[in-house]
């Protein structure tokens, strides 16, 4: 297990006062009205992905998330994934994401959200070069980094417009730092010239790196609805890394499980960024496709 | 004078008019309504424990007469209709037999039940359809 004790730390924090800031533990209330809900969702998908770009290497993958909405407006969300060992270096093969937050406004109009994220990659890290010594041609400063990051949410939508935004907090990203990007695209790039430019710009972290997401569903049918999405990430000190991804997909509810059926692609400047060792061969994550899952809520 | 007259009149339609949109929006719910799924059948009609408020009660269960049949069973109570919607009152899931907040409101000839913890925006909307008439089977006992 590779969490940051800092990062485990503010997340229990967030936990605790998610905990505290509830009443009690049942519903009561003169009116026996539930003054709080609990969904927990379970997820079978042919490919994890987290903004087009494939966590699962594009192999099958689970997905268990409990989510917590309080009548204050207090929401909690815990999530755990099957992500791969190949893409998330030594990983334990799975992503947590914990999550808390506050909504409120009109789900027909206006409403909005706010609040943190954490998510955790058990065991994952990776040991990469910070910097390059253009005298001897050889890299240096080599460090271990894990991919565990930490974000900052604000929500706005109106109706069924959803949009968000993610403002990292931590220091990587996903892994992407200096060592995260230049190292690899050091790697995994024909011209090293690219990577070098990178080093050249110094060790930078990416601390205020954006991710943006839109959505938007409409109900096409008593039990269907269409899903379009789109997103853009702007790393920080790392343009390399921007991109934008798109999705739309297509949800039917039968037998009480969610059918759905997304095309997903992600328009990456630099696809090295987003490949991994599969074997001896070379495997792209970021390649478009179409996604299966089959959800149940309870 | 005429004129004066006139602008009374215009008055009095106007509030004639919202008077009988509210009371059209006050029925719209009223009535059969079929699940999304089409596994049960609600109706909506006044509460007869309580005035001026709205009740809705399963009249139709495709398992009636079976062990988890739901036939009669209330799953709604408003009290009363402001904004287009009916609002202050509960909604009853009975698949996980707790009791909401809810708000009822008929959308594009579609039927929006809403139940919520706190505000509007912790919830989910369930859509039912309009039906004339209950299935003839199974028949619902109670």
């Amino acid at each position: 297990m590779s969490i940051a004790p800092r990062d485990l730390k503010a997340a229990w924090l967030a936990g605790c006062a998610a905990l505290a800031l509830l009443p009690h533990a049942v519903q009561a209330a003169g009116d026996d009205v539930a003054r709080y809900a609990v969904e927990t969702e379970i997820k079978l998908v042919s490919d994890q992905r987290t903004r087009g770009v494939s966590d699962s290497m594009r192999g099958p993958g689970a997905q268990v998330s409990v989510q917590l909405a309080h009548e204050s407006g207090l929401i909690a969300l815990a999530q755990l994934a099957t992500v791969s060992k190949k893409y998330y270096t030594n990983s334990d093969g799975y992503n947590l994401l914990l999550a808390t937050g506050y909504r409120f406004g009109d789900p027909d109009a206006w409403h909005f959200g706010l609040g943190l994220a954490a998510e955790f990659f058990p065991g994952a890290k990776f040991d990469a070069p910070y910097a390059f010594d253009m005298a001897t041609g050889t890299p240096t400063d080599f460090r271990k980094t894990n991919y565990n990051t930490r974000y900052l949410v604000l929500e706005a939508g109106w109706g069924a417009i959803e949009g968000r935004v993610l403002s990292v907090l931590s220091d990587a990203y996903r892994g992407a730092n200096t060592g995260g990007v230049c190292a690899q695209m050091l790697a995994f790039m024909a011209d090293p010239t690219q990577a070098l430019q990178c080093y050249a710009r110094g060790d930078h972290g990416v601390r205020g790196t954006v991710l943006l997401d839109l959505g938007y569903k409409v109900t096409v049918a008593p039990r269907t609805q269409l899903t379009f999405h789109a997103g853009y990430q702007r790393v920080k000190h790392f343009s390399e890394a921007n991109f934008a991804d798109y999705a739309v997909g297509i949800t039917h509810k039968a037998w009480g499980v969610q059918w759905t059926a997304e095309w997903m692609k992600a328009n990456t400047r630099v696809r090295e960024l987003y490949q991994a060792l599969d074997g001896d061969r070379v495997k792209a994550a970021d390649k478009q496709t179409v996604v299966l899952s089959a959800a149940y809520k309870f | 004078m005429r004129r004066k007259s006139m602008l009374l009149l215009s008055a009095l339609t106007l509030v004639a008019g919202a008077m009988n949109a509210h009371a059209e929006g006050l029925d719209e719910a009223k009535g059969l309504w079929l699940t999304a799924e089409g596994d049960a059948v609600l109706r909506f009609e006044p509460c007869t424990d309580k005035p001026g408020a709205l009740c809705g009660r399963i009249a139709w269960d495709k398992d009636a007469g079976k062990p988890n049949d739901t036939c009669g069973v209330q799953i709604a109570q408003l009290e009363r209709y402001s904004d287009g919607a009916w609002r202050d009152g509960w909604i009853f899931d009975p698949r996980d037999r707790k009791k909401y907040r809810g708000v009822v409101r008929v959308k594009n000839g579609e039927l929006h039940v809403r139940a919520f913890v706190g505000a509007e925006i912790l919830g989910q909307t369930e859509q039912f359809k309009r039906v004339a008439q209950l299935p003839t089977t199974p028949v619902c006992k109670s």
